[in-house]
Parts: C-alpha cells; structure tokens; sequence
C-alpha cells in the first residue's frame, strides 16, 4: 500500500510539473524526451501501453499493460544513473481455453477426443510498481565502462528495446523471449573494441544474485554469465552471443548461442534473430530448442511502416515445431506514439494445430 | 546582364565543388584527426571519449540543409530513421546532442566548452577551432 502511494504521488508530481505556470526557464519538457528542471542532472520520462489481442478459438485479452517512469542522467563527467519503476498488467481482462493436461498423462489410457477443456476469465486491477532497471555506470573510457545493478540483459536486436512504444510489433518472436532471463541483477563491462576503426562493441555481463525484481522477468534465475559482440559495416549490424544460465523454475543450466543481423536501406530494414539453447551436459538431442525469426520493415509513408516476419521455433523437449507468419502495421502519428494492427497465422507442425491472432496496441513515450 | 553572368558563374563552381563540411572541436581534443565512422559514432553517443576527453557533440536543428546533408552523409540516415534511434536512445538514458540555432553558435560554442565537436561550412570555420574532418560531397 506505501508503495502504490509512493508510486501515486511521484506520477501527480510529475504531471504537475507539466503544468504551463511553471516558468519555462525552469523546466524544459519535450513530448517523448521527458523533463528537465534546470540544475537538475537528471531527466523524468516515461512510458505507457495498452494491447488488445484476439485468437480464432475466441481466447481474448485486453491490457493496460505498462505504465513506466523513467529517471535517469549524467551525475558527473563518468557517472550515470537510471531508473526504472514499472507497473504491469494494471488492468487485465482476459479469456483463455485450455486442455486439461494434467489429467491427460494421468490417464494415458484416455483417448484423446475425451480430453476436457476449460474456459478460464479473468478481470483484474492491478498497481503494484517495481523496480524494472536501476544501475550506475562508470565510464573509464569509450573501452571499458561497467553498469553495475538491474539493467536489460544486452544481448540480440529485440531485447534491448522491448518496450512497447519501440517494438516494431505488439506480439515478440519467440527468439527474443525464451532463450534467455531478459534482466540482469550484476556486473556488465561493456564499449569499443580498440581496433578496426572502432567498429567492434562489446559486452560480458555476470550475475550471482536474484534479481531486484524478480516478478517482471521471463525467466527466473540467479546465476547468469553471458556476452555478445556486435561489428558495424557501413549499413549491416552484425552480432553474436553466448550465454549460461540456471533456470530456477526447472532446477536446470542451460547454454544458449546467438546471431543477429539488422541490415538498413533507405526505406527498408531487415533484421534476424537466430538463438540455439540447450541443457548443459545434455547428452540427447531431446534438450534441445533453436529459433529463429526474419523481419523486415518498410516505410511505406511517412511515419507508416508496414512488417512482414517469418518465425520458426522448435523445442524437441516439449514436442513443438512452431512456423508463424505476421503481418502488422506501426503507425506512428508524432514520433513517441506507436498504433500498431497486426495478424499472425501460426502453425505447430508437431501437434497439427493452428491459431490465428488479431493484436492492436497503442502507446506511448511520455 | 552582368548579374545574370556572375550567377552563372556562381552556379558552375557551386556544381563542380559540390557541398562541404567541416567537422571542428574545441582546442584541447587531443587528435589531430578523426574518421568518417568515430564522427558518426560520437554523433549516435556511442563514442562518448577521444582518449580521456569526454566529448560534446552539438547540433543543428532538424531543419537546417546542413544537418539534413549531415545526417545523410555522415549518420546515413534520414530525419525520420534518426528520430527513431533517438526514441530507443531515450529508453537506455541517452539524451541526443545538444542543437544550436546557427553555425556562428555552433563555432562560438566549440571554441569555448572542452571536448565540444560541431559541424560547419568552411566560411564558418576560424582560428580557435580544430578542425578534425574535412567532407566534400560529390
């Protein structure tokens, strides 16, 4: 309850700030930039997300997803600090179909049409903030810099900037999700590489803790030691990454490796993601999961960008070969507004099942 | 008549010597030279040193055929393209350079604050600036 009044007061503070009697000397606030007081290193933002999203067996679910602040700036010529203080699901409606697994391998002499389904509605408020990233950089110099705390775990395109205004798309592949815990509690080094005209970038990060916030992470784990390197041409990214983990939930350590690449021309971007994960020690092929997805975005109008992507998962373990396919629309009618309209057709070859998905969102930097 | 001659004039040199730009920083950054690629990099906030000098990039505004011919050549990428950068720069608390209102600020500011890099036209450029790069557009 302290903490929801906290959150309260700091969002009333800030919206008051914006109010026009302040004078402008003062404060300087730009749409999608955040704010400013003068003498203050440090600037306050912010973000905010609702979705819809709909599936042909009428499973529904509407979010107000994220609403998030932002507090971050430069302490002095070698010190930076960030904040963020998210709160999820603030609003949730929803209706899902599921199969009775359970009572399914109870009874493996049940036959398969006998299988019950349940039709599962929730509703539900939500406001309960947490700490999303908070960290301090140092800065030796452009090659060595370390960022000590909770901050996104840098690895792939998708990751870095999985925020809702900035996704291209509402729905993630599942390459950026279920590879690897998408925050870090520890240390990251991390800058340019001092050769080839610096056009190497470099990161290795560690944790041995739990995170601060543990609840808004995809995976949860409290031993994590990865790295990725990235190499810049004249208009391709290429990167590559390695990583280990203990997934908790499962009790197990899981290596994984990836590459990406994000080729820009003119109008157009293309960018990949290929992640390979499998369990350490792991002697049967059975342990292993690849993924992969190829996206590209054109610019069809200003501030119009339509996305076609092509996604591919398969899980030995659990039985899944997933292809998807999407098509979706980003429009963007001031910069730091994101209306997005997307359809994905998705197929798992394994269990021959299909689902169709219809998803809007609409957000926004603040 | 002889108006009409010197425009003409004027035009045909403007052609074969195409647009230039001049990358200048302040005195005390310690290289004599930087590349196309560091530029852009210090212009993106990815390079933030040149050895132990923090640096400054400033800005035209948006508008400016400058930084328009700036952005295309150097950053290689449009208005639109950068913004969007800058939106995901935000996210990862990177605020873009600062912008000035002309190139006689840009030099005027460069002059004075350490680590300070700006771009001009050569006519712009004096003696209490470095200057780093030298583009000339085709």
């Amino acid at each position: 309850m302290c903490s929801r009044k906290k959150f309260l007061i700091l969002l009333i503070s800030i919206f008051i700030s914006f109010y026009p009697s302040f004078s402008e000397s003062l404060v300087d606030y730009q749409f999608g930039r955040g704010l400013k007081f003068k003498n203050c290193p440090l600037r306050f933002g912010g973000y905010f997300a609702v979705k819809y999203e709909k599936t042909n067996k009428d499973e529904y679910e509407f979010n107000v997803e994220d609403i998030a602040l932002l507090v971050y700036g430069d302490l002095t010529e070698n010190t930076r600090f960030f904040l963020e203080i998210g709160a999820k699901e603030l609003y949730l409606k929803k209706k899902e179909i599921e199969d009775d697994e359970d009572e399914k391998e109870d009874d493996e002499d049940e036959e398969d049409d006998e299988k019950e389904t349940y039709i599962k509605e929730e509703k539900e408020f939500n406001i309960n903030p947490k700490i999303e990233r908070l960290y301090f950089d140092y800065l030796f110099n452009d090659y060595l810099r370390i960022r000590i705390g909770q901050f996104i775990t840098p690895i792939g395109l998708w990751n870095p900037v999985h925020i809702p205004p900035l996704k291209w798309t509402l729905i993630d592949p599942v390459t950026a999700t279920k590879f690897f815990p998408r925050l870090t509690t520890g240390i990251k080094l991390f800058g340019l590489l001092p050769f080839q005209n610096e056009t190497w970038e470099y990161s290795l990060f560690v944790q041995k803790t739990k995170n601060i916030n543990e609840n808004h992470d995809n995976i949860k784990t409290d031993d994590f030691i990865g790295g990725e390197v990235k190499k810049y041409f004249d208009n391709l990214l290429v990167g590559f990454s390695l990583g280990q983990f203990e997934d908790k939930k499962i009790k197990r350590d899981i290596n994984f490796i990836g590459l990406s690449l994000d080729y820009t021309y003119s109008k157009l971007e293309i960018m990949s993601e290929y992640m390979y994960g499998k369990e350490k020690n792991a002697t049967l092929s059975k342990d292993i999961r690849t993924s992969y997805y190829l996206q590209g975005i054109y610019r069809v109008f200003h501030k119009n960008y339509l996305i076609l992507r092509k996604e591919y998962f398969k899980e030995v373990d659990n039985k899944n070969k997933i292809n998807a396919y999407l098509i979706g629309w980003n429009y963007r009618p001031l910069y730091p507004i994101s209306i997005k309209f997307e359809f994905q057709w998705k197929k798992d070859d394994v269990k021959n099942e299909s689902e169709r998905e219809i998803a809007t969102s609409f957000s926004i930097l603040f | 008549m002889l108006k009409k001659i010197i425009l003409y004039i004027f035009l045909i040199c403007s052609f074969s010597f195409g647009e230039e730009i001049v990358i200048i920083g302040n005195k005390n950054i310690p290289v004599d030279t930087l590349s196309y690629h560091q530029v852009k990099m210090i212009y993106l906030k990815k390079k933030l040193f040149i050895k132990d000098v923090r640096v400054i990039p400033v800005n035209l505004s948006p508008f400016n055929p400058l930084r328009k011919l700036f952005n295309k050549y150097v950053l290689k990428m449009d208005n639109e393209r950068l913004t969007l950068y800058w939106n995901r720069m935000y996210f990862k608390g990177i605020d873009p350079p600062v912008v000035l209102s002309s190139q006689k600020a840009v030099v005027k500011f460069v002059s004075k604050v350490k680590g300070a890099i700006g771009y001009v036209s050569p006519k712009y450029v004096n003696d209490n600036v470095k200057v780093l790069l030298w583009i000339k557009i085709k």
